[in-house]
């Protein structure tokens, strides 16, 4: 007997029924779903990728000095000494902390090596606060990963989805950013030399305001009369990787006061835009773990 | 209707709509156009009813695999497929219906469409994953501003439409649609 095949009207009510049931499944049963969409970004990313870059033509993010320039050269290595210092001041007051656990019982974990890959922007979700990069899986890109910019050391975001080829960086300025609270230090004009100094720096914890800055909506008035306009931010964040220790988040673009005289709330705008950038630098650990 | 037009034309809409979208945004509001939209209405105007069910599922269905959904609170994301191809869906369907009270080769007919199909589109995506999030995890969190913004997108898809309407209208012939390929009663 010859069998009938469903009719089209059969499988489009099919499909409508599928599609309502797997819409509504917990993660647990549609976490293989998202295996799916790393092939579809491999094969968007030829015709995204060269539009997402006239797009950050269209829409620069940052303003890189020309490498061909004294002074943007100067600028680049001032910046990557200052990043360098504070780094080093920050693991002196991380290992004398960990001297202190080490007395008392605490087993010794390893330090993480840093692996430097430069992605192309390959696309961008502004709903979802990400952009996406080319580099993934088969180039070393672990989640945990942080993006930074090309210039200035400016903190973009963190890896959240590892494609084949592709990566998801979730936007530093992006409300949805979990943990959205960031530890950071603002660091005057004169860098600290020594690590008691950068201890003794105001700290704030800065969320992400929604409209691209990031906002310390409190801040005790003792701390902000240490703090000016125009002073750049760091991150000081133990929950983050520790590749992204002392990133710029800013510069401090507004001191207002709030009813409470005891309070201040401080206003740090990022020098670069993280999402209309044209690539970053992805800081990749190299040993895995690059965990929170 | 000429499936490997339709598969290259989807290719450069998701290219479009990934690579472009952040230019293309409404200051710092994620309000922006879908350029998969515009294709997917564009389908719908022109195409038989099967052809553009099927194509509104598979322009639907790239929506919910580009754009991933964060579990809130959470670095999770999710692949959620069904909320825009469902959308789409029922987007598609309105357009067939409308699409005979229409001057189908005018841009402001697709203008038009876009915007109904596209809030069409969000109103059961927003629904879905709002359903979802009663009972599984929660991916958005302002729910009227989040409903908000895709309506917003919506209106400017439908602007939007108006530009790139004229470029694919001069493409119409590729997509062999029946209305282009089927010739008018011929004395013999």
């Amino acid at each position: 007997m010859k069998r009938r095949s469903p009719s089209p009207r059969t499988l489009l009510a099919a499909s409508i029924v599928a599609l309502l049931v797997i819409s509504q499944l917990p993660e647990r049963f549609i976490g293989w779903v998202g295996w799916f969409r790393s092939p579809l970004m491999t094969i968007i990313a030829p015709a995204s990728a060269p539009l997402s870059r006239l797009s950050s033509g269209l829409r620069p993010g940052e303003h890189l000095p020309r490498p061909d320039t004294p002074e943007g050269e100067l600028e680049r290595q001032r910046d990557e000494m200052a990043l360098h210092l504070l780094r080093a001041e920050a693991r002196i007051l991380e290992l004398e902390e960990l001297i202190r656990d080490i007395q008392g019982g605490v087993p010794y974990q390893r330090a993480v090596g840093v692996l430097r890959v430069e992605a192309m922007r390959a696309g961008s979700s502004p709903a979802a606060g990400t952009i996406e990069v080319a580099r993934g899986r088969t180039h070393g890109v672990v989640e945990g990963s942080v993006a930074v910019s090309r210039s200035g050391q400016q903190l973009v975001g963190i890896v959240t989805s590892v494609g084949a080829s592709t990566s998801t960086v979730h936007l530093v300025t992006d409300r949805r950013l979990f943990p959205n609270l960031l530890e950071a230090v603002a660091i005057p004009e004169v860098a600290p030399t020594t690590a008691e100094q950068l201890a003794a720096l105001p700290r704030m914890q800065l969320r992400p305001a929604g409209n691209g800055t990031l906002v310390s909506p409190e801040v005790g008035v003792n701390q902000a009369q240490r703090m000016q306009v125009g002073q750049r931010v760091r991150l000081d964040d133990n929950t983050w990787p520790s590749a992204a220790a002392m990133l710029v988040l800013g510069r401090i673009t507004s001191i207002e006061p709030l009813d409470d005289p005891l309070f201040r709330r401080i206003i740090v705008t990022p020098e670069v835009d993280p999402s209309g950038l044209r690539s970053v630098i992805l800081f990749i650990p190299s040993e895995g773990g690059g965990g929170r | 209707m000429n499936w490997i037009a339709f598969a290259i034309a989807a290719w450069v809409a998701c290219g479009l709509e990934y690579g472009l979208k952040d230019a293309f945004r409404l200051g710092q509001t994620p309000v922006a156009p879908s350029f998969l939209l515009i294709l997917g209405v564009f389908v719908c105007l022109w195409a038989s009813p099967q052809a553009l069910m099927a194509a509104c599922l598979v322009v639907g269905l790239l929506l919910d695999f580009l754009y991933l959904q964060q579990v809130q609170g959470t670095e999770r994301w999710l692949t959620v497929p069904g909320p825009h191809a469902l959308g789409l869906l029922l987007g598609g369907y309105a357009v067939l219906n409308m699409r005979g009270l229409m001057f189908r080769r005018n841009a402001l007919a697709l203008a038009f469409l876009c915007l109904v199909a596209g809030a069409l589109m969000h109103i059961v995506a927003w629904a879905l994953l709002y359903l979802r999030g009663v009972w599984g995890e929660p991916v958005f969190g302002g729910v009227a501003g989040e409903l908000g913004y895709r309506l917003g997108s919506a209106v400017y898809t439908g602007v939007v439409a108006l530009v790139v309407g004229l470029i694919l209208s001069v493409m119409r012939p590729i997509f062999g649609f029946p209305a282009d390929t089927k010739r008018g009663f011929k004395m013999p």
